[in-house]
């Protein structure tokens, strides 16, 4: 199995099937970044297409100082503030529809339900901030990224980062102290 | 912003409960040692403990997703012969992924100035036609979007191509019963 920065460079030599490669291997995480910001699973399937069609014809000016997978969430994340900036009004997560959580899995229904209540509040609450926390705190929260990659994909300093970031949670503990 | 009696801002502990650090090795030598910050932190992480339960739920992407994925790039990767478009005193060759970018673009325009009736879902370019395949909101009439979108993209291409503008074809492949906000 070819890594990802293999993939890249047998993609900008023209082998496109390397490319579809990392589209099957990334599109399920890029969509949950997009969907995430974004707070909707159409607007956030549009935001990966955009995404998927930047990353093709930006292939050539792939910086090789990052990570495939941190370019990948920079060019989602990117169109996905372009999303929002054609959209100018935030659009709450109010709803999630079918399909767009895991399959219900233990330990019990009931339980699988709560947790599936308690996930809608915080996504409620994360649609609320502006995207310029929003953005930060998906990337570090829900994926996990490190304070390093975070500041790399959003190409601000470390420190800068820092502060976003705890905007972004102040604001969130209380929104979510709002929302209970 | 509410301060502990020890005088510690409530907001400024966040980083030590969420993280477990901080980049205030002073405060997190001081919090560590206090029980007024150390009640605050444990406060702080129980809170925080519903968005770690919610980070660790998977967003489930929908069904065909990345077949949709590959679709779109595919259209615009091109490598089918030149889109010829006669002209007076000679045919212009334009490349399929040009006519794919600009239509992509000519529809986005126009479905954001109209929010909840439309999503493009793939643009496909087939010998001399430009095919645009479209999801429906339910209740919105395809015949209206059809016309616009046609007219829309017809006069968007005829900007880049000149009058002779390729046919253009509608196809509505699915319909949501979720309209856009």
């Amino acid at each position: 199995m070819r890594s990802d920065e293999d993939l890249v460079d047998a993609a900008i030599a023209g082998d496109a099937a390397a490319f579809d490669e990392l589209v099957r291997a990334h599109t399920d995480r890029m969509y949950g970044v997009a969907l995430r910001i974004c707070g909707d699973p159409a607007e956030a399937e549009d935001v990966v297409q955009d995404a998927w069609i930047s990353a093709w014809r930006g292939l050539t000016g792939f910086r090789r100082t990052a990570k495939v997978s941190t370019w990948l969430y920079r060019v989602v994340t990117n169109a996905a503030l372009a999303h929002l900036r054609r959209r100018k009004t935030t659009v709450p997560l109010d709803e999630l529809h079918d399909g767009q959580l895991p399959a219900d899995r233990g330990p019990t229904p009931e339980a699988r339900t709560l947790q599936r209540e308690r996930a809608e509040v915080v996504h409620r609450a994360v649609a609320t901030l502006e995207p310029t926390q929003r953005v930060p705190l998906v990337l570090r929260e829900f994926e996990g990224l490190s304070y390093e990659e975070v500041a790399s994909v959003l190409d601000v300093s470390v420190p800068v980062l820092h502060r976003r970031l705890h905007r972004a949670r102040v604001a969130l503990l209380a929104k979510l102290g709002e929302l209970r | 912003m509410s301060t502990l009696p020890c005088g510690t801002p409530r907001d400024a502990l966040t980083e030590i409960a969420v993280d477990g650090a901080s980049a205030d090795p002073a405060l997190v030598e001081h919090a560590h040692g206090c029980p007024y910050c150390t009640a605050e932190i444990a406060d702080i992480n129980q809170r925080w403990d519903a968005v770690r339960e919610a980070a660790g739920e998977r967003p489930r992407a929908p069904e065909g997703l990345v077949d949709r994925m590959l679709d779109a790039v595919r259209s615009v990767r091109g490598g089918g012969e030149p889109f010829r478009v006669e002209q007076d005193g000679g045919g212009l060759g334009v490349a399929e992924s040009v006519v794919v970018l600009v239509t992509r673009q000519a529809v986005r325009d126009l479905l954001a100035e109209h929010p909840g009736t439309a999503r493009l879902r793939a643009v496909r370019v087939d010998g001399r036609t430009v095919e645009i395949r479209l999801v429906l909101s339910y209740g919105v009439s395809v015949d209206g979007v059809a016309d616009a979108v046609r007219a829309h993209v017809r006069a968007a291409l005829a900007d880049h191509l000149g009058p002779a503008v390729p046919p253009v074809d509608i196809v509505v492949v699915d319909v949501t019963y979720h309209p856009r906000r």
